[in-house]
């Protein structure tokens, strides 16, 4: 059973009527209720909860973090995203969700500053999700488009590295376009970013949506514990015979003083 | 009753444990929870031919079961000797006794003084403080102190390619890296059933 710690920030389910009134039981604990027929081990955290919902047993529990958070993404500390990059380096699937674009963690994976276009129109505005890659693990079980009928608008140009593949293109009622559902690779750590998802709409309430993020999860689960994380490894001794090697050895620095010190006692 | 081999393994991997971050005062059982010195252990035990894990000395701090190393380290030396002479892998072998020799050295990896209890300490010290600039001569050093590598061991060519080998790996890159190191280089890739794909998925505690 993969081990998917759902992360959010829920603090507009604090401070937000209109967001209250969509999410009675936060937008976590949607994505949570929603996600349980597909049987994975899930575990609800949030911004409040002690060391900001991220205890260092749960960062090496979990397999699948999926992230939602927006107002307050620099509330995090830097250890702890520190931590949680390791973590995913090492193997635990990231799925970034919506405002999730601009969190700490995400732009530190990304390098870039994952800056985009949006529009918050009354009402919000329709969105089309088209499926570019209909054979991706992530595309499982997914029509050839979706429409949400009130989105946020989230628009080109979106500032991320290019993306290892692009499965969701959104199209918006304005007329802007963004590339919705990408995915990227950072050390063994599998992540995907998904834009659908605003705080006053339902749209975790969407089968196909829930679907997806179901997939992602399955998709982003590393898939074997074989191989190695990508250290920084000496190889003082090089393959071929008679190529030169390294032959002298940095001593730790404290020894180094020691002895230098010793040296000069004498 | 624990066996020489065992004591032996329990020495080598008490040096790696410590080596690796581990406090003297860790149970070397807690300590091998670290994968990649788990994997030295099972590596280690099948080279030996033995399939127990110090069961005597397991639960023992780690600081208690270093002493006499040279002495202790004899059993496994011997082993490592019969091995060569059947053409047969010495890898985890060469590697714990690079083990050993590196915790000789007296200090970990930040720098800090181990106090190592051995009758060949004064040798094994002297030999680090003269030739630690080369790695070569460094290895030669402690392949001719007397009465630490037997005979034939000592004389044995490709013993000292892997103990060099070995020696630079923990060197350049810690204990910690080395082990990892250590597993990945002599973990078994031989062709497998695809059905152990799910076996190698991960299982958190």
């Amino acid at each position: 059973m993969i081990k998917v710690t759902v992360w959010n920030e829920c603090r507009h389910e604090k401070e937000d009527a209109d967001v209250q009134e969509v999410y009675p039981e936060t937008i976590g604990g949607c994505i949570v209720d929603n996600l349980q027929p597909y049987g994975f081990d899930l575990t609800l955290s949030t911004l409040d909860d002690p060391a900001q919902g991220w205890p260092d047993e749960l960062i090496e529990s979990t397999e699948v973090a999926i992230w939602w958070g927006h107002r307050y993404h620099d509330e995090l500390s830097d250890a702890l995203i520190d931590k949680l990059q390791a973590r995913v380096l090492a193997g635990m699937g990231l799925i970034v969700l919506h405002s999730g674009h601009h969190a700490k963690l995400f732009k530190r994976l990304m390098g870039t500053s994952c800056n985009l276009s949006w529009r918050e129109a009354e009402g919000g505005e329709r969105e089309r999700v088209w499926c570019l890659k209909p054979s991706h693990p992530i595309a499982y079980n997914i029509p050839p488009y979706l429409e949400l009928p009130q989105s946020e608008m989230y628009g080109e140009p979106f500032d991320i590295p290019e993306p290892d593949e692009l499965i969701f293109n959104s199209w918006y009622q304005g007329g802007e376009v963004l590339r919705s559902g990408c995915t990227f690779q950072r050390g063994r750590g599998r992540i995907f970013f998904f834009a659908p998802g605003h705080e006053t709409f339902p749209i975790y309430r969407n089968e196909h949506i829930i679907q997806i993020l179901a997939n992602a999860i399955a998709w982003a689960h590393q898939p074997h514990q074989s191989g190695w994380n990508l250290g920084n490894w000496g190889r003082p001794i090089p393959l071929e015979a008679g190529a030169p090697k390294q032959t002298y050895y940095k001593k730790p620095r404290k020894l180094m003083l020691a002895e230098k010190a010793e040296k000069a006692k004498k | 009753m624990e066996t020489a081999q065992q004591s032996a393994a329990a020495l080598v991997l008490s040096c790696a444990a410590l080596l690796s971050g581990q406090h003297h005062s860790t149970a070397l059982q807690s300590a091998l929870v670290y994968p990649a010195l788990a994997d030295f252990a099972r590596g280690l035990y099948r080279e030996l031919a033995s399939s127990a894990a110090a069961p005597e000395q397991g639960t023992q701090p780690l600081g208690a079961l270093l002493s006499q190393g040279s002495a202790r380290l004899q059993p496994l030396l011997i082993t490592t000797v019969a091995r060569l002479e059947q053409q047969q892998s010495v890898e985890y072998l060469c590697f714990a006794s690079a083990c050993w020799l590196r915790y000789s050295m007296g200090f970990d990896g930040k720098g800090d003084t181990l106090v190592v209890e051995d009758a060949l300490a004064d040798q094994l010290m002297q030999n680090r403080l003269e030739r630690w600039d080369h790695i070569d001569e460094l290895t030669a050093g402690y392949l001719a102190i007397d009465g630490l590598f037997p005979a034939p061991l000592a004389a044995q060519p490709a013993f000292a390619e892997r103990l060099a080998y070995w020696l630079c790996v923990i060197l350049a890159n810690g204990m910690g890296t080395a082990l990892q190191i250590l597993s990945i280089e002599c973990r078994d890739y031989s062709a497998r059933d695809f059905s152990t794909f799910a076996s190698d998925k991960r299982t958190p505690a």
